[in-house]
């Protein structure tokens, strides 16, 4: 969901941005037609109003909070759950931290290994799965006025319109800011995520849980790489049969 | 028209000799016999050279017969190479497979006998001049529907495939097949549902040389992606990210 353009302009004013599309546009890294763009259809993205927040050293959430359709973001924020800080751990962090509590040699050399940035793939269906409470697709789709078959795209591009990542986050009890933090529109530091929360919600996992999670992770790894070598195949097929 | 199967028969000649070079090495065989078959059957179409083929048989505009079975064999062989491509086994059994062989030869031995039974004492590519003879135009729409039957089995997976990323230019060749198989659907469908319109033949013969060019340039794309994505590459590691 988009943000009127006579809104922002007037957030932009207060903002002490300046309001030529050139010199905006510049400031934000975004060419200058998409800008102009926006503002002629009168509808500007999130994305653009996330840039023009950082422009201003202002939090992208308390900016975004200040629109109407975003007015969840504004509001007290609640602290990430465990649960979600797990979610933004990638097959390749548990298996850092797995190989390291199995043995102290390899704690030592991959220890400086740093975790994967938030987003990376599936961190958005990850967490989606870590916080539904039973039947949150189907609450995204009914509230949310989108598709089942459009929504399971979006997931399978690793995105989430912010306005549904609110839904979801609303109808999960959570902040609603972590959608937004999981599909990469904002930091977790924006979002005020604790530092080092991921570390220390994997070093407080228990050895078995430990071993659940890799294994998910890899279940995961295994079925997105089968239809990645799939699809390699038939290209590779294709080409060498009619190239 | 002339021009536009002239230009059809450069290209189908040039796309053959860009597959010679794989020959050796048991590439391209196929894609080269059927770029062959179709240089042929377009050639033997352009006035001249179907005037002087034609003299060298008793029976006038045997040379038709012969274009045409170039014809089916060129998209035949074509369209299996595209079925085993696409890895599509239900139009690799009713292309290449024995119902697939049958319905050729049937379309085949149909087709020869309609012709035998026409009357066309003068020399005339396609039997254009003889289009409004009933036995002239079922003989000439056999050997079209059996090409729309070919389009209509193919464009289906060719349209999935050319919406599959990511690589881009063989998007392009999907769909240009897709276009070309898609125009030879048209062609047949206005063939069987539009008989008796005036000066149908010579838009539909327009149709066929679009068609033979918009499958042979979706060749030309897929040759050109196998150069561009080197195969080896897409074969790394699907789990190496950095």
């Amino acid at each position: 969901m988009s943000i009127s353009a006579r809104s922002f302009n007037e957030w932009l004013a207060t903002a002490g941005l300046p309001d030529g599309a050139s010199q905006l546009s510049k400031l934000l890294g975004m060419k200058r037609t998409t800008l102009h763009n926006q503002r002629i259809r009168g509808r500007i993205a999130v994305s653009t109003v996330i840039a023009a927040a950082r422009a201003a050293h202002l939090n992208p959430l308390d900016v975004l909070g200040a629109f109407e359709p975003y007015a969840a973001l504004g509001q007290e924020r609640k602290p990430v759950t465990d649960a979600e800080l797990l979610s933004q751990v990638s097959y390749v962090d548990a298996l850092v931290h797995l190989m390291s509590r199995i043995r102290s040699d390899f704690a030592l050399s991959l220890g400086g290994v740093p975790m994967a940035p938030i987003p990376f793939d599936d961190s958005v269906r990850n967490w989606l799965d870590a916080i539904d409470p039973g039947g949150i697709r189907q609450h995204i789709s009914e509230h949310g006025g989108i598709a089942p078959s459009n929504l399971s795209t979006q997931l399978a591009e690793n995105r989430l319109d912010p306005a549904l990542a609110i839904l979801a986050s609303r109808f999960a009890g959570v902040s609603s800011a972590n959608g937004l933090v999981v599909a990469g529109m904002v930091t977790d530091q924006e979002a005020d995520w604790p530092l080092y929360g991921r570390e220390n919600a994997l070093a407080e996992l228990g050895d078995v849980e430990l071993i659940d999670l890799v294994s998910d992770r890899l279940e995961s790894l295994r079925r997105q790489t089968k239809r990645k070598i799939d699809a390699e195949n038939a290209a590779v097929n294709f080409l060498e049969t009619l190239g | 028209m002339e021009i536009l199967f002239f230009v059809v028969v450069l290209v189908s000649a040039v796309l053959t000799l860009t597959r010679i070079p794989g020959l050796s090495h048991s590439l391209n065989q196929s894609i080269f016999l059927s770029g062959l078959c179709a240089a042929v059957a377009f050639g033997l179409m352009l006035p001249a050279v179907y005037a002087f083929v034609d003299g060298l048989f008793l029976r006038t505009n045997f040379t038709d017969l012969f274009a045409k079975l170039a014809l089916l064999l060129a998209i035949n062989i074509l369209v299996c190479e595209i079925a085993s491509a696409l890895r599509n086994p239900r139009v690799l059994r009713l292309t290449a497979g024995i119902s697939g062989k049958t319905i050729l030869v049937l379309t085949f031995v149909l087709a020869l006998i309609l012709f035998a039974f026409t009357d066309t004492p003068e020399a005339s590519p396609g039997l254009g001049a003889y289009i409004d003879d009933p036995l002239v135009l079922a003989y000439n729409t056999v050997i079209v529907a059996y090409i729309g039957y070919l389009g209509a089995l193919l464009i289906g997976p060719l349209l999935r495939d050319a919406r599959t990323p990511p690589q881009r230019l063989r998007q392009v060749a999907s769909a240009l097949l897709a276009a070309g198989f898609g125009l030879a659907i048209v062609r047949a469908v206005l063939m069987v549902a539009g008989l008796a319109i005036d000066g149908l033949y010579d838009f539909g013969q327009i149709l066929s040389g679009i068609t033979a060019l918009l499958v042979i340039a979706g060749l030309v794309s897929a040759w050109m992606a196998l150069r561009k994505y080197d195969t080896s590459r897409i074969r790394q590691s699907a789990l190496r990210i950095g």
